[in-house]
């Protein structure tokens, strides 16, 4: 479901109870226009076919809550399993490089939380953040999962990853992308003309890097546009993010590159 | 724009719903709006941009059919640990002992399902949306018996079958229902401050009876139908 469908005001006619709260800008939430539509449909209907049916996971939230009320248990049990499925999608999709058994934790607690949500009986924004984008609520919980167990520098990557983020960007040139006024470790060590790789060499190139702080310093840098520090202190730098010296950071970046070259031969 | 009742989930929802992808500009305005969460955001930003990195990779296996098994028992498990809620919940299976014993007592058991889930009478008396003194003028109880028969301080082997047929038609509910709600340990009523958990005297239905306040006739009349079934 596209985010920014989302904030539109839906003109399809409120069948569901509106909802309460706003975004932080002040907007009243809307359910997407599709799940409005995919609720008059089950209001009109058996809730015992709903089983059967494929509804959204937003859907499946509301007419949880609704059955809930209504002392409807069956139609309530059917729906929580199908939700739960989908939300073990969505945190899978989400948790690339981390085994099973770790996203089957982070799973589990995300459906306690959202049980607690859905069960909730006072609405909040983040009851109703879920029946806005569940997908992107479930995201939201799965990387702050990550960041709590400290699991965002996990060492596994394929191919394809970094591709995708510098084709969406329409270039290959990761350093044109940020350019950094200041002489880098990397010009030490390579000419900036020789860094013109594609996605493909950067992608099996970041793979090798063994040191996850390296890793995530190259990334937020050269693919986020990080600056390592700035004269600024408002600005978020890798210095005020790692708490380390500019030296120590460029160290990590010069490590890291030196990594991806060994790796890739003499591609680079 | 800071809104003093956000929270960081809140803050980070709304990050969310609104940018595509971790950029340090999007980070950037995000922390011009909340500067008092720059550091968490600045972590969640680093944390999402890594993960990004690696969008399209082999995802770990995972069997997404007995992830929703448990987020079912999650469900059951919040209504039950959230009894006082005063919505109709599902509640949790009956053991195979309960079962068991429901068998020895001469009802069929079906495979678990919602219907033969263990309750408690009150809740079954109150989901019917019946009165206590209905129950009690129908079943020929009285209150001291039913709150016995709630927590369980009459041994479920103890009820007479009349009983939980009387109990079954008022309410309305199946008898193996009923049954599954009187079965099960002893409860304390109220909170106790002691450090050692205070033991439940259990009684049997005959000695609750002769404790009630019913009437002669009433004491004499259950008398009667425990000796027959006994006999029977």
């Amino acid at each position: 479901m596209d985010p920014q469908s989302q904030i539109k005001e839906s003109s399809f006619p409120q069948y569901a109870t509106p909802l309460t709260k706003s975004k932080v800008d002040g907007t009243p939430y809307f359910r997407p226009p599709k799940v409005e539509a995919q609720i008059a449909e089950a209001l009109a209907s058996d809730p015992s076919t709903w089983k059967s049916r494929k509804w959204e996971s937003e859907t499946m939230i509301y007419l949880i809550r609704l059955q809930w009320r209504m002392g409807n248990e069956s139609s309530v049990l059917a729906l929580f399993e199908k939700l739960g499925s989908n939300i073990a999608t969505v945190v899978r999709d989400n948790a690339q490089g981390l085994d099973s058994v770790t996203t089957e934790q982070i799973i589990d607690e995300i459906e306690k939380e959202v049980v607690g949500l859905i069960f909730a009986e006072v609405p909040s924004r983040k009851s109703e953040f879920l029946e806005v984008s569940t997908r992107l609520a479930i995201k939201r919980r799965t990387l702050t999962w990550i960041k709590k167990l400290n699991l965002s520098n996990v060492r596994t990557i394929t191919e394809s990853s970094l591709s995708s983020i510098i084709q969406e960007d329409q270039t290959t040139n990761v350093i044109q992308m940020y350019p950094d006024e200041r002489p880098e470790p990397v010009d030490l060590l390579i000419g900036k003309e020789d860094l013109r790789l594609n996605p493909e060499r950067i992608r099996s190139a970041l793979a090798a890097v063994t040191n996850p702080k390296h890793r995530e310093a190259f990334v937020l840098h050269y693919m986020e546009g990080w600056p390592i520090k700035s004269v600024d202190p408002t600005i978020v730098t890798l210095y005020t993010h790692f708490k380390r010296s500019d030296r120590q950071i460029s160290t990590w970046i010069k490590t890291a590159l030196s990594e991806m070259r060994s790796a890739l031969g003499d591609e680079i | 724009m800071s809104d003093s009742k956000l929270t960081i989930e809140d803050i980070l929802d709304a990050v969310m719903h609104e940018e595509k992808s971790p950029s340090h500009v999007a980070l950037q305005r995000w922390c011009e709006r909340f500067p008092e969460h720059r550091t968490e955001l600045a972590r969640f930003f680093a944390t999402w941009a890594v993960q990004h990195a690696q969008e399209g990779n082999s995802t770990p296996d995972i069997d997404e059919a007995k992830m929703g098994s448990r987020m079912l028992s999650h469900a059951l498990n919040f209504l039950h640990q959230h009894a006082s809620l005063k919505i109709p919940s599902p509640r949790p299976a009956a053991s195979d002992k309960q079962h068991k014993l429901v068998q020895a007592a001469g009802f069929s058991v079906e495979p678990a399902s919602p219907a033969n889930c263990s309750e408690r009478l009150y809740n079954l008396i109150s989901d019917a949306g019946l009165s206590e003194e209905a129950i009690l003028d129908q079943c020929h109880l009285d209150d001291s018996l039913i709150a016995k028969l709630d927590r369980h301080i009459i041994p479920f082997v103890d009820v007479p079958k009349e009983c939980i047929a009387r109990l079954a038609r008022a309410i309305g509910a199946d008898m193996k229902r009923i049954a599954l709600a009187l079965m099960g340990p002893a409860q304390l009523a109220g909170s106790h401050k002691s450090k050692t958990k205070p033991e439940v005297r259990q009684e049997s239905f005959l000695e609750a009876v002769a404790s009630s306040d019913l009437s002669e006739e009433r004491k004499t009349e259950w008398v009667q139908i425990i000796s027959s079934e006994r006999n029977a």
